[in-house]
């Protein structure tokens, strides 16, 4: 067990490190000078200099990466050209919103889809409309639903806040965007499984040894759609990191994917640059942990692969 | 003394199809019933239907009691007073039978919390004292493991456990054996002789291979296209068969085991009837060498004499005693 | 396993509903995008006669503009025609980038083994663990927009989970008889891949090529929308919604039309991708509705 934790951050570690890599080139790539961005109003050619140097812009490229490297490992990730604050308070700022958004989206996806997945697998008549629903869900995305509810709701009925903030009423829509969009993988993977469950041999087992049918659905099948589940969760998280990041700007909602995209037209290097890797490391965390539940739950993935 | 299993006039349909046609059949207290046949006879059917097993699109008519109950009628909540209780159900293919994701002696002591109303812990202990009683040399240690950690044997013996956790009065085997490479058999087989010994259970066995209850049954019928062709005692059966299609077996299973013949091994010629052909007449009148034309028209009726019951025109009838060495 | 001879053939004797009704509906997208030029220039802004008299664009069914128009006087049906042909490129084309580079990486990895299946695979896991949507935009900045920035950068982000899928395919297949006999007889490395390999890997392929497809629509939309993809004046359904926002509260056809048209060409690329799975039902685990 020890082993494969240090195997799966050592896996991860590579991860980020290749990412980390990957921002500081394109860092280069970004028009834009630092210097003149970061410098107050008509600045002198010393002060321009100066900033120059501070930043080490002159000196190699393997020097740079060098410092850059550095400054991570501090947790340094640099200074916002537009507001004159570190990187990392701004985000920081900025994470507890996200962080809520996400939690309430996933909740809402894993807890609707679910439940909806085990209906369908239990009753043939939801099973038809659910395949009607999954069907307009799977064809639509993030900002486009996200805009329909709040045109629906926001604009028609009245019945939702529609400018930015971070209350609790402004975490409703786009909670349920978040939770609309992810339900069909949910529902489905959580209806094949039930399926699979259902017809299964020790299903039949647990049938021949008298057990009642709450008890054979929660204590045997539950336990086998719930793998799949955690697995969905870990594949999901890119995708729907960049879905809290669109939501995020649709509702105005205040977290670090709308300062990503706010970042991006403000030329703000340093900021896109963070977000990014601060999402690449939060994507690499949840799958590791994803890993972890899933082999808590299911033996069968405990066996060291060959 | 009545009957643990009593099988009156069952028959098993899916759709139209009749899977088990008018199976009659009584296992005593204490006795071992092996059904024999091969692949596609109903053997399976027969089994799953005397827990009420089958899927849900299959039918069953007749009588199947079980301790004097017919559980035919019976509704989810009423059978699940006869389950496990009553009767303990032992398949072939373990690991697909054992719920992957839960430990051993949660799966045999649910059944204490779920009939005798333990808690938790109380049941895993009685769950430990069940893998004893199967003589699994290590109970404690296998309890903890889960079933994909355990050999063929010895989730085979985890099942066996687990059906008789509640000490039923019968147990259903529907081929324990046949997944598990000789010695292993062998060993399940000492396993169960022991066992019943013990326990005095009743045990419907059911195999294609007839050396494997050789030994062990009390009581042998031979099924042939859904329909039970011949009955009787193990000595009957073996020693004196009837219906041709019993002797092709037994000639079969002297060949493998005697294998004095050169290389040469008899096999039942043909192949038995798929489940949907009409068939006309006695099943089994294609491959018989004794088939005459009333074989082609009329299916024969079972008729006991000497209590043995056998439904075939042409059965052969044993040599009074005395009469040849 | 899949089917040889007369089992493929009773397969296509009977398409499926989903698998008809979806080509259907891609077939109208692609009449309607074809058609793109019969409707009218869709860059052509008409201040006076494409808004209202207060100024505010027009609704449906006002003449000239059947559609409506847009914050700019532009009329809607003519740029909903031209979006078409984005969308419908980014399906096929960055798909069939995407998949190629992905099915290379995976067949490599998969195939040769040791320190280059691990190296690629290490990279595999850096393309899954960037998140989407930020990443584009990094790369957006630095590339000029329009149609060659979206192909580049969904085939960039869009690789690695075919790749991953590929290579499991391979790892499963890298053992079986046929390889190790081909491997006997002497045949090079990418014979055995290219002859061997690939044709067992088509019905994967096959199938997932929809679901790629409106992955990769649905992104397009996304990051057109955000003004990382297709930039105005070339109109994409993302940018239009985007052009569209601020007055989806008096002006909801700007909204919903371009909306409209997305759901049909992704919902036409899910039923085909439906229609494909009841066909080959053992590639199910790429699937999605369950019917």
């Amino acid at each position: 067990m020890a082993r494969r934790l240090i195997v799966r951050f050592g896996l991860a570690a590579v991860a980020v490190f290749g990412v980390v890599v990957l921002t500081f080139i394109l860092q280069y790539v970004i028009p834009g000078d630092p210097a003149k961005l970061l410098a107050p109003r008509a600045p002198s050619a010393a002060v321009l200099q100066s900033i120059r140097d501070q930043l080490h812009l002159d000196r190699p490229m393997l020097l740079q990466f060098a410092y850059y490297l550095g400054g991570l490992l501090h947790g340094n990730l640099g200074q916002s050209y537009v507001q004159r604050e570190p990187v990392t308070t701004l985000i920081a700022q900025r994470l507890p919103a996200t962080g809520m958004l996400a939690l309430a989206g996933v909740v809402c996806e894993m807890v609707l889809g679910t439940t909806l997945g085990i209906l369908a697998a239990l009753k043939p008549s939801v099973r038809r409309v659910m395949y009607g629903v999954n069907l307009l869900l799977l064809s639509t995305t993030y900002f486009v639903l996200g805009l329909v509810l709040l045109l629906v709701f926001g604009f028609r009925l009245g019945i939702a806040p529609v400018t930015g903030g971070e209350g609790l009423p402004q975490l409703v829509l786009p909670a349920i965007t978040l939770g609309l969009i992810g339900l069909p993988w949910y529902a489905q993977i959580v209806q094949d499984a039930m399926r699979d469950a259902l017809s299964s041999s020790y299903v039949r087992t647990a049938m021949a040894k008298g057990l009642s049918e709450r008890r054979i659905v929660m204590g045997h099948v539950i336990r086998n759609v719930l793998s799949p589940v955690v697995t969905m969760t870990g594949l999901d998280l890119g995708a729907y990191l960049s879905g809290v990041v669109i939501v995020e700007t649709v509702f105005g909602w205040p977290g670090m994917g709308k300062l990503a995209v706010d970042s991006m037209s403000n030329l703000d290097r340093p900021v896109v640059m963070g977000t990014v890797l601060v999402g690449t490391i939060a994507v690499v965390f949840f799958n590791i942990l994803a890993d972890f539940v899933r082999w808590y739950i299911d033996p069968r993935t405990r066996i060291e692969p060959a | 003394m009545s009957a643990v299993l009593s099988i009156e006039d069952v028959w098993v349909r899916y759709g139209d199809l009749a899977a088990v046609r008018s199976a009659n059949l009584e296992v005593q207290p204490g006795q071992v019933a092996a059904l024999i046949g091969e692949t596609g006879c109903g053997k399976s059917s027969l089994a799953l239907a005397t827990a009420r097993l089958l899927p849900a699109n299959a039918r069953i008519t007749g009588r199947i009691a079980i301790d004097g109950q017919d559980i035919v009628p019976m509704s989810r909540e009423e059978l699940q007073t006869v389950r496990g209780i009553k009767v303990g159900f032992v398949t072939q293919d373990a690991m697909a039978a054992l719920n992957p994701v839960l430990p051993v002696r949660r799966q045999i002591g649910e059944m204490f919390e779920a009939h005798r109303g333990r808690n938790r812990h109380d049941a895993e202990e009685l769950a430990v004292e069940a893998l004893r009683s199967v003589q699994i040399h290590d109970p404690e240690g296998v309890a903890r493991l889960y079933p994909h950690q355990l050999s063929g044997g010895m989730r085979q013996r985890v099942m066996i456990a687990m059906a008789l956790a509640l000490s039923p009065p019968l147990i259903v085997a529907d081929e324990p054996t046949t997944a598990l490479d000789v010695s292993t058999q062998a060993e399940i087989l000492r396993l169960v002789a022991a066992l019943r010994h013990e326990l005095g259970t009743s045990i419907l066995w059911i195999t294609h291979d007839m050396g494997v209850v050789a030994e062990l049954a009390d009581i042998v019928a031979v099924m042939y296209a859904g329909r039970i062709v011949e009955q009787g005692t193990a000595e009957q059966v073996f020693d004196a068969p009837r219906h041709p299609y019993t002797e092709a077996l037994l000639r079969t299973l002297r060949d493998l085991r005697g294998g004095e013949r050169g290389g040469h091994m008899y096999q039942v010629p043909g192949q038995p009837p798929s489940l949907d052909s009409a068939i006309t007449g006695c099943p089994f009148h294609p491959r018989c060498e004794r088939a005459s034309q009333v074989c082609t028209d009329i299916d024969p009726r079972p008729e006991v004499s000497d209590g043995v019951r056998v439904a075939c025109h042409h059965p052969k009838l044993p040599v009074p005693e005395g009469a040849s060495g | 396993m899949t089917g040889s001879g007369s089992e493929r053939g009773g397969a296509i004797r009977r398409f499926p509903p989903s698998l008809l009704v979806g080509l259907g509906l891609l077939g109208l997208v692609l009449a309607f995008a074809l058609a793109a030029p019969l409707f009218g220039n869709p860059t052509n802004q008409d201040l006076t006669h494409g808004l209202s008299p207060s100024g505010l664009p027009l609704g449906l069914g006002s003449p000239g503009y059947l559609l409506g128009s847009d914050p700019l006087g532009r009329s809607e049906l003519p740029r909903l025609a031209y979006g078409a042909r984005v969308s419908l490129t980014v399906a096929v084309v960055s798909n069939i980038t995407s998949l190629l580079v992905g099915a290379t990486v995976g067949i490599v990895a998969g195939f040769y083994g040791g320190i280059v299946e691990q190296a690629l695979m290490r990279f595999t896991d850096m393309g899954l663990s960037l998140p989407t949507t930020l990443t584009a935009l990094v790369i957006a900045a630095v590339l000029p927009g329009g149609m060659l920035r979206v192909l580049i950068i969904i085939t960039a982000l869009f690789w690695a989970y075919p790749a991953r899928l590929i290579y499991g395919e391979i790892l499963r297949l890298r053992h079986r008889a046929f390889v190790e006999a081909a491997e006997a007889a002497g045949a090079s490395g990418p014979t055995i891949m290219r002859k061997h390999l690939l044709p067992h890997l088509s019905p994967l392929m096959i199938t997932y090529f929809p679901l790629n497809a409106v992955s990769a629509v649905l992104f397009e939309a996304g990051i057109s929308f955000l003004g990382a993809g297709v930039n105005p004046p070339t109109p994409s359904w993302g940018n239009m919604i985007s052009d569209g926002e601020s007055a989806i509260s008096y002006a909801p056809h700007l909204l919903v039309e371009p909306a409209l048209c997305i759901l049909v060409t992704t919902m036409a690329f899910v039923l085909i991708g439906e229609g494909l799975k009841v066909m080959n039902p053992d590639l199910a685990r790429v699937s999605w509705l369950g019917a």
